[in-house]
């Protein structure tokens, strides 16, 4: 028991710190649909990597990453609004998740999919969340200028020689890296507080983006832990304990807003 | 005679089969102050593009001196409002120069006292002057400004203008200036280069004001400055 408490901390301390990262950036750029959309990609994801072998997690990094990569390059053709482009591809990859589950034939735990099942977090996936905990923490203190010049005017930063398309793809893969290990910790469902709810509570103490990504990245970690306490302790699935302990600290956060 | 900091080769641009730009060639020397006048839509902030690098000419060349360092502010520039970052924050963010020119450029354009400030919190005129502190950061040679004046009242373009001028006089700083305004451009370029799509005239200001294909496109804008010239226009321009 105490083995798996361990485990569990572990894991969802390290997928509070990469959601409270990348989550400045969702709500910096306005993502959270994008977000929403790539979460939807996941059931695909987890269906692909049964099948095919490759197992869980690489199964719902490399759909997640593929649907972001692709929506990247719809938004840069300028054709469609970003919306529609969300909205078409959210729900073709949420039937496609649908589908190839039920031809697999096996009941799939979809209660454990949609909300979140912390508790059956592997070694194998502790490993796999920090390597990506490390890649994107790595991504982040080397081109940290740049990504934050590309979110706060891609044009100003175009223009004075940075390769916009470039870093705002990179942003979008590091999200779909997010959601894909989010989803055994909170549910499809629910990806998308985790990753709006940390940064908009980091927000109000911030007067600097770094800052607000530290403090973003603590209340979620702070949340994690109370959330998979209470989760445990009285049964319930992980994702909705973390998110009600979120919504509590978010309107208490409220209270000490500032115009910074 | 000198190397041309910049130079426009027959510029052709096309846009959903219009000729945004149509064989336009001019150059920028060392210290000089050029403005860019024109219509709306007459390709100004394109032509500004192309000299960039931002959009590539349909046709024709740009030419930079080896030597060239461009400052540049953009036109109706708005930060991202929702990301918490102070002004001397976003002046540090991917730059690279010493403390000594960061303080000098500071006062220079006199932003020591809002240097803390959040930058969302600007006011048009604050933030004009912290994107000009941000471009001259680079030591440049050559600054663009793109439409700088905009949103600014009138006492707000006065000053900016001026600050622009001593720029100009004492960093030996070419200055390429989109505007709209007629009465500044007269009174400090050393050259003026009225665009419609084509270069309508290129050349001092006392010889642009004479043109009548400047003063077809400025009619509205020019009996109250040209109160003091004459004119007559010897042939009719069709736009």
């Amino acid at each position: 028991m105490e083995d798996l408490i361990y485990r569990v901390i572990l894991a969802g301390v390290g997928v509070a710190i990469i959601a409270g990262i990348l989550g400045c950036f969702v709500i910096w750029k306005r993502m959270s649909y994008f977000s929403e959309s790539i979460s939807h990609s996941a059931l695909l994801g987890v269906a692909l990597g049964v099948a095919s072998g490759f197992g869980l997690q690489s199964g719902l990094l490399i759909t997640a990453v593929i649907f972001a990569v692709i929506i990247a390059y719809m938004q840069n053709q300028d054709y469609f609004s970003n919306d529609a482009i969300l909205g078409i591809f959210s729900h073709i990859a949420l039937s496609l998740g649908v589908i190839v589950l039920s031809l697999q034939g096996d009941r799939t735990d979809y209660f454990s999919l949609l909300f979140g099942d912390i508790l059956s977090v592997n070694q194998g996936d502790i490993v796999w969340i920090y390597a990506i905990l490390i890649s994107i923490v790595s991504i982040m203190i080397i081109f940290w200028d740049k990504l934050l010049f590309v979110t706060l005017n891609a044009c100003l930063a175009k223009a004075e020689g940075i390769q916009t398309f470039i870093f705002q793809t990179l942003i979008m893969i590091m999200i779909a890296m997010t959601v894909s290990v989010s989803v055994q910790i909170v549910g499809v469902l629910l990806i998308t507080s985790m990753l709006l709810i940390p940064p908009a509570i980091g927000r109000v103490f911030s007067d600097a983006p770094l800052k607000m990504m530290i403090f973003s990245a603590f209340f979620a970690i702070l949340a994690v832990i109370i959330g998979v306490i209470i989760s445990l302790n009285y049964d319930i699935a992980t994702g909705p304990a973390i998110v009600v302990v979120l919504g509590v600290l978010f309107i208490f956060s409220q209270l000490f807003r500032q115009d910074n | 005679m000198s190397e041309a900091l910049i130079s426009a080769e027959n510029i052709y641009l096309e846009h959903n089969e219009k000729n945004v730009l149509d064989n336009v060639s001019f150059k920028i020397n060392t210290g000089e102050f050029v403005t860019l006048i024109g219509p709306n839509g007459a390709g100004k902030s394109s032509l500004i593009e192309v000299l960039l690098g931002l959009l590539s000419a349909t046709n024709g060349k740009v030419r930079r001196s080896k030597k060239v360092v461009i400052g540049y502010t953009p036109q109706n520039f708005i930060p991202n409002p929702f990301i918490p970052i102070s002004v001397i924050n976003f002046l540090k963010l991917d730059g690279k120069f010493n403390q000594h020119w960061f303080d000098e450029v500071i006062e220079l354009c006199g932003i020591e006292s809002i240097l803390h400030n959040p930058l969302k919190s600007l006011s048009g005129g604050e933030l004009q002057r912290v994107l000009l502190t941000r471009a001259m950061l680079k030591k440049p040679n050559l600054l663009i400004l793109d439409e700088p004046v905009q949103n600014l009242d009138i006492n707000g373009q006065m000053l900016f203008y001026r600050l622009i001028e001593t720029i100009h006089e004492t960093q030996n700083c070419a200055v390429l200036m989109v505007s709209h305004d007629l009465h500044h451009v007269m009174k400090r370029s050393n050259k003026v280069l009225c665009l419609f799509h084509h270069i309508c005239c290129f050349g001092q200001p006392d010889t642009v004001i004479r043109d009548s294909q400047f003063n077809d496109l400025f009619a509205d804008q020019m009996d109250d400055l040209l109160a003091t010239y004459e004119h007559h226009h010897n042939h009719c321009h069709d736009h």
